[in-house]
């Protein structure tokens, strides 16, 4: 048992800190962490920069454009970026779909998505959830009917992140009616251009839209779009969930919003002295960053281990969410009634860059997702539950 | 970055575990509480044929020279198996004599520690701390008290953490035989079932061949914190074995037509359980793999690590006997020994308050600078 990184992971992580000190823009570093709001334009500004350097996606195989990274120097790389206040990547593209292509999709799939999401010419979003499919998402019912060369959709998809900017979307839909729900399910690539596609945002708690609506009317999609075989769906959404757990617990995300809390406790003050010097607001700072580093090394003992025990990345994901949404909160406490300016009223001046309190409420609303998406907290319990007890 | 185990080390516990399955049954351990010692020798005898007392004993002095991670290694396997004998007070013992006993001392008695004939366990008791050095012909003399000693009544020599000004805390460790003239013990059994004893010192003269270290608060921090390390691996071990008797038990318990291992509301209960556990895993082998070394502050380390080791001893014993029922609170139970036992591992060596305090402390308190 050795902790210390390997000089070769040193290396890299030295190389990544020093790309990242010449080649994050600071307009872009200062909106991420001073709680600005996500700005589409930045996250692909930013995959551009980083392709331009090698690192558009460092985990992709050689051949494909990435560096075949092991899990450990994926975390390493997130972990600085975070740090240094580098937007996320987008992971529909770069994560999810790609995998998924360079497994299941043909040739000609791969000639024609693969480099625009290196590139960040092509935003994708995800089509999954339905009005009556979330944590039960194989009871979708979104159909594709085979009409010659192409299919035709109908339905409706929502909890749609980010859609509104997005040039292509994949999406479950139901291709077969009558068997198992799991059976009937394939995926396609979808032109968010196409005719009959309606995008709603919809407003949410902090006053911003994340999430869509998308309706599919009548949209026809060719053939040639649909990736892996009819009705087999479903084993490409369950091998996607699987390459998606690197970073599963979220830990570059939360110990980049723990530095900040750590910056607010020492500048807000509590009876006159800095909250960092209360007693019990200390004593529960040093909770959250024991229950911090416990994950951020759950985390990495699960990353290095070559096969590892199935409950972990769902134990990583209820702790990693519980985690961040718990720094969340304290941050809103250490700012007190000063957090809950959301934001200004038009005609004033909008609320500085510096002002600590800025983005703090928002987030606090925004983070309530973790333990809803990807698998409700719930739903995780149920499977640790499944792979423990099996009952 | 490394998480497994080397071969010697994966062998050690595959040894250790093979043995304590057949030889510390819990149908034994039942007839050793009510033997008027309180402990097996011959299950001593046993370990001590596998080399358990030479584990921490540095090599030039014989012994394995094993590091922090085989002590946690075989406490581990010591708190799975509900042990009476004091493995992790003499380890714990063993691992400062390693470190600080004079080379004399180490002639004189290596030997015998080493092959298990003669005990050593701590007596380190830094919460109420009235244990006093005073300057004498040759060496020093102790007065005092210290509390709640576990195996204290088992051993032949006491390490004996000591202070050297009134109120300070301790930073001189002396080695006492249990036999000194002036040494009076008053013994029970705690609520675990382990021998342990409150001492009283009354002008014990201590040479100066039997001091280890003085006036170095760093030399009993370094003890008190493989304790802390020793304890937290006794309760992980307690904490997995009390984990599966629960799971077997909802897999077995028929109520309502079938297994109560059915009902979500008992599942997400041992979910939580399991993911402390897992968590308490995570950091104690952190906390060993970076405990002799300058990669972290291990002052922080096993803060940290007695936060979690009591909150997950308190969460999962209770947890178990809750979800075992009525069962769960019957002697005839196992639950119900590691669940006493996990009690204590969550008083022992000072509260989870203090030692988060503690933490916060150290790291938050010089003022402006966090890292």
């Amino acid at each position: 048992m050795n902790l210390a990184l390997s000089d070769d992971d040193r290396a890299f992580q030295d190389a990544v800190r020093a790309f990242i000190a010449a080649h994050l823009p600071a307009d872009i570093a200062q909106r991420q962490l001073s709680g600005g709001r996500l700005d589409p334009s930045d996250i692909r500004r930013w995959q551009a920069i980083l392709n331009d350097h090698g690192y558009g996606a460092i985990h992709w195989p050689v051949p494909f454009g990435g560096q075949d990274a092991s899990p450990l120097r994926q975390y390493l790389f997130e972990l600085e970026c975070a740090l240094a206040g580098a937007p996320p990547q987008l992971s529909f593209g770069v994560r999810m779909l790609a995998p998924v292509l360079m497994r299941f999709g043909t040739g000609e799939q791969q000639r024609s998505f693969l480099p625009s999401i290196l590139t960040g010419e092509t935003w994708w979003c995800q089509g999954y959830s339905e009005p009556g499919a979330g944590s039960d998402l194989a009871s979708l019912r979104t159909s594709a009917v085979l009409d010659g060369d192409h299919y035709v959709v109908n339905g409706q998809k929502c909890w749609n992140t980010l859609g509104q900017h997005a040039d292509w979307i994949f999406c479950l839909v139901r291709t077969d009616a009558t068997s198992k729900p799991q059976r009937g399910i394939t995926m396609l690539l979808i032109n968010m251009k196409t005719p009959g596609i309606t995008v709603r945002p919809t407003v949410l708690l902090d006053g911003t839209s994340e999430v869509n609506d998308i309706y599919f009317d009548n949209v026809q999609v060719p053939v040639s779009q649909r990736v892996g075989a009819e009705n087999e769906g479903w084993t490409i959404a369950k091998f996607l969930l699987v390459h998606e757990r690197t970073n599963i617990a979220g830990v570059p995300w939360s110990k980049r919003d723990f530095a900040r809390l750590l910056r607010i406790a020492q500048v807000a003050t509590r009876h006159g002295r800095p909250l960092l010097d209360d007693p019990d607001f200390s004593r529960r700072l040093a909770r959250l960053e024991i229950d911090l580093n416990v994950i951020e090394y759950t985390n990495l003992r699960m990353l290095s281990a070559a096969s590892g025990d199935l409950t972990t990345p769902s134990i990583l994901k209820i702790r990693g969410s519980e985690i961040r949404q718990a720094i969340s909160a304290l941050t809103l406490e250490a700012l007190g009634t000063s957090a809950l300016r959301l934001h200004s009223v038009s005609g004033e001046a909008p609320m500085p860059e510096d002002d600590l309190t800025r983005g703090v409420a928002a987030s606090y609303l925004n983070l309530r997702k973790l333990s809803i998406y990807g698998g409700s907290n719930e739903i995780q319990k149920n499977i640790v539950s499944q792979l423990t007890i099996g009952l | 970055m490394d998480f497994q185990f080397t071969e010697e080390q994966r062998l050690l516990v595959e040894t250790l575990n093979r043995c304590l399955t057949d030889e510390a049954t819990f149908d034994q351990r039942k007839q050793t509480l009510r033997s008027a010692d309180g402990w097996s020798h011959a299950l001593w005898s046993t370990l001590c044929g596998l080399g358990v007392p030479a584990t921490l004993i540095d090599e030039v002095s014989g012994g394995l020279g094993g590091s922090a991670i085989e002590l946690a290694l075989v406490c581990q396997a010591a708190g799975q198996a509900l042990l009476l004998e004091p493995v992790s007070s003499v380890l714990v013992a063993h691992a400062a004599f390693s470190r600080y006993a004079p080379p004399a001392l180490r002639a004189d008695i290596g030997d015998t520690l080493i092959a298990g004939e003669k005990l050593l366990v701590p007596v380190i008791d830094d919460r109420h701390g009235s244990l006093l050095a005073t300057p004498a012909a040759d060496g020093l003399q102790i007065s005092g008290q210290a509390a709640v000693v576990y195996h204290a009544p088992l051993a032949d020599y006491w390490l004996v953490a000591v202070s050297t000004r009134t109120g300070a805390p301790a930073d001189t460790l002396v080695i006492v035989p249990r036999t000194a003239a002036g040494v009076s013990l008053k013994t029970y059994q705690t609520v675990d079932g382990q021998r342990a004893a409150d001492l009283h010192f009354d002008g014990v003269a201590v040479p100066s061949s039997a001091i280890w270290v003085t006036g170095d608060r760093a030399a009993v921090e370094w003890v008190i914190d493989c304790g802390i390390l020793a304890l937290a691996a006794d309760t992980l071990g307690s904490v997995e074995r009390t984990l599966n008797l629960t799971i077997d038990y909802l897999k077995n318990r028929q109520q309502f037509g079938g297994p109560i291992g059915r009902f979500q509301a008992l599942q997400h209960r041992v979910v939580v359980a399991l993911s402390k556990v897992e968590e308490l895993r995570t950091w104690l082998w952190v906390t060993a793999a970076r405990f002799h070394g300058a990669l972290a502050d291990r002052r922080l380390d096993v803060r940290a690590l007695h936060v979690l080791a009591c909150e997950t001893a308190r969460h999962v014993g209770e947890e178990a006997v809750q979800l075992h029922g009525g069962m769960g609170v019957t002697e005839e139970m196992e639950v119900s020994h590691h669940f006493r036992r996990l009690v204590a591992a969550g008083i022992r060596y000072g509260s989870r308050d203090e030692h988060l305090a503690a933490y916060a402390q150290h790291r938050f308190a010089r003022s402006g600078t966090p890292v």
